[in-house]
């Protein structure tokens, strides 16, 4: 805790977090305020409070865009890949922190340097249309558990890692079997750092646009995010109804922000970390 | 003691280990790995997305982007590296600042954090398309309020301020991030050394410069690492916002390796630029490694 003293050292400090917590308000209470008025109101008064607040831009929105759809296909890739990558990571971090190979130092290695090297799009995509992945489900999916999983290792290590190793060799030598072991122990043991891993994921899977703008060229196929932005190619004059398809897709995320805010931040903040 | 040494002794011996991997190893192999590779070989080839007849052609693509193309690759090499060389030091510097300051006791100092921490969860999509239609030229917001104060500023379509714009929407959300960082590692500051350096009657500012700046180093490593490689590889917030334009004023090497391959269907060219890229991601991050080593060992 820092003190202090200076009384004019503390305005001058409280004004500069008050003006940056505009700077940061504005534009999302901004684009909330334009989600509700009508296109004239707009241009005959940018910057005020709406004439009358109106839902028919939301009404417009909704039934124009195919949004239910898309909740849905963006739920389904990024609960689905988060739950393998959970899985499929968990036994490689544990094979890594506990040396149960000989490679074990050249698998990390190689994992962890993904992390910092730039995408490959262009082989992605030949890939992608290669192995007849793009616009399907399980294409989405496996294809997000893939690039995933290097960064989930290496959260996992580092949990793994501080869970004792007496308690391995206790449970071989009464005879427990390796998966049974890490279905019954390691799994149960490494839940929080778990909720960690599937939590980041699924942020980065739900904000995610180039991927899905590349994979999914099928409409019944994209997220809210590329949704959104076939969206807004077809009404970029209305900028009124294209700001209330905005307001409902980020309300999902908020509640859950409002609701998981400490593990958000402290899940970011640990990622980061270790990353 | 001797369990544990037959423990070891068959550690390496069992086949589970090995067959536990399979299933994850191979979708990183698959989208990961091979990809890696599979840019090298496209980038001594003419592919262009969709004719199955490749050919090789050596090192063409290598030579048209540093002579006939140089222009161009200089022009997105020099702006990844003013979105770097910006986005880095004004946000960590705003971040270390905002960190020690939201440490004093305030009960509003919570409620600014989670604010400056929102945008982290908003996502970058979202963030460019708020700030896309706020900053829009023909109808923003932005652009009416700047008109009402007697300026005239386009700050999308304008080729000398466009790039500070996508600056601003980046640092804009990522300061949160970097923030939370170092507010964690302040926050691991032990009273007492404070408390001591109050008694000794060390000013405020001695106390920033003596104990927390130095005590900070870990975050600092963390944070420059990040940011500067995230900059570098910096994407949707300028493909959403401006795509490159105007006069690829803000085109930098991500972008320029899109638009050429899913744009002009030029996938071999493309791959030869994310070869360069690819190097050059590498050998920055060995250099400001190799740096922040020294200084943590000082």
């Amino acid at each position: 805790m820092i003190r202090i003293h200076s009384k004019y050292f503390k305005i001058v400090l409280g004004l500069f977090f008050i003006v940056l917590a505009i700077v940061y308000l504005y534009p999302i209470l901004g684009i909330i305020v334009l989600s509700f008025k009508t296109k004239s109101n707009y241009f005959a008064d940018p910057i005020g409070l709406p004439d009358i607040w109106a839902f028919g831009n939301y009404i417009k929105a909704f039934t124009k865009s195919n949004m239910l759809l898309n909740l849905m296909n963006s739920i389904i890739y990024s609960t689905l890949s988060s739950v393998f990558i959970a899985i499929f990571s968990i036994f490689i971090a544990y094979v890594i922190a506990r040396q149960r190979v000989r490679y074990h130092k050249v698998l990390f290695l190689i994992l962890t340097s993904t992390l910092i090297l730039p995408p490959s799009l262009i082989p992605l995509y030949k890939i992608m249309s290669a192995l007849k992945l793009t616009n399907t489900y399980y294409g989405m999916i496996l294809y997000y558990t893939g690039i995933g999983i290097a960064f989930a290792v290496f959260v996992l290590t580092a949990f793994i890692k501080m869970i004792p190793k007496d308690l391995d060799e206790a449970a071989f030598m009464d005879g427990c079997g390796y998966f049974r072991y890490i279905f019954t122990v390691i799994i149960p043991m490494s839940r929080p750092s778990l909720a960690t891993v599937i939590m980041l994921n699924s942020l980065f899977v739900w904000n995610d646009f180039v991927h899905p703008y590349l994979f999914t060229t099928k409409r019944g196929m994209r997220t809210l995010a590329t949704g959104l932005y076939m969206f807004k190619g077809e009404f970029s004059n209305d900028i009124t109804v294209l700001a209330s398809a905005v307001v409902m897709m980020v309300i999902p995320i908020t509640i859950f922000y409002i609701l998981l805010q400490k593990q958000i931040t402290e899940g970011l903040a640990a990622g980061a970390v270790k990353g | 003691m001797k369990q544990s040494i037959i423990f070891k002794k068959n550690r390496f011996k069992n086949w589970e280990p090995n067959v536990s991997m399979l299933p994850g190893l191979l979708l990183v192999l698959i989208f990961v790995v091979i990809p890696i590779f599979y840019n090298f070989y496209f980038s001594i080839t003419d592919y262009d997305g969709f004719n199955s007849n490749v050919n090789f052609i050596g090192l063409d693509n290598f030579k048209r982007i540093f002579t006939t193309e140089f222009n161009i690759t200089l022009n997105a090499i020099k702006n990844s590296f003013i979105y770097g060389i910006c986005i880095t030091v004004i946000q960590n510097f705003l971040a270390v600042f905002i960190a020690i300051f939201l440490c004093t006791k305030s009960k509003f100092n919570a409620f600014f954090r989670s604010l400056y921490f929102f945008p982290q969860v908003l996502g970058i999509f979202i963030i460019s398309t708020i700030w896309g239609l706020l900053m829009n030229p023909n109808f923003g917001v932005m652009s009416y309020l700047f008109a009402q104060l007697g300026l005239e500023v386009n700050l999308l379509g304008d080729p000398d301020i466009a790039i500070y714009s996508i600056i601003f929407v980046q640092v804009w959300s990522s300061l949160g991030y970097a923030m939370i960082i170092y507010y964690t590692n302040v926050k691991q500051i032990s009273a007492e050394c404070i408390e001591a350096a109050d008694i000794d009657g060390a000013s405020l500012y001695q106390k920033i410069k003596y104990i927390i700046i130095p005590l900070l180093v870990p975050s600092f490593t963390i944070n420059i690492l990040l940011s500067l490689i995230g900059s570098l590889k910096l994407f949707d917030v300028i493909f959403l916002m401006t795509t490159g334009g105007p006069i690829r004023s803000t085109e930098n090497l991500p972008v320029l390796i899109f638009n050429e391959a899913f744009s002009f269907g030029r996938h071999g060219y493309a791959s030869a630029l994310n070869v360069i890229q690819f190097f050059i991601i590498i050998l920055l991050s060995m250099v400001i490694l190799r740096i922040m080593n020294k200084f943590e060992t000082d």
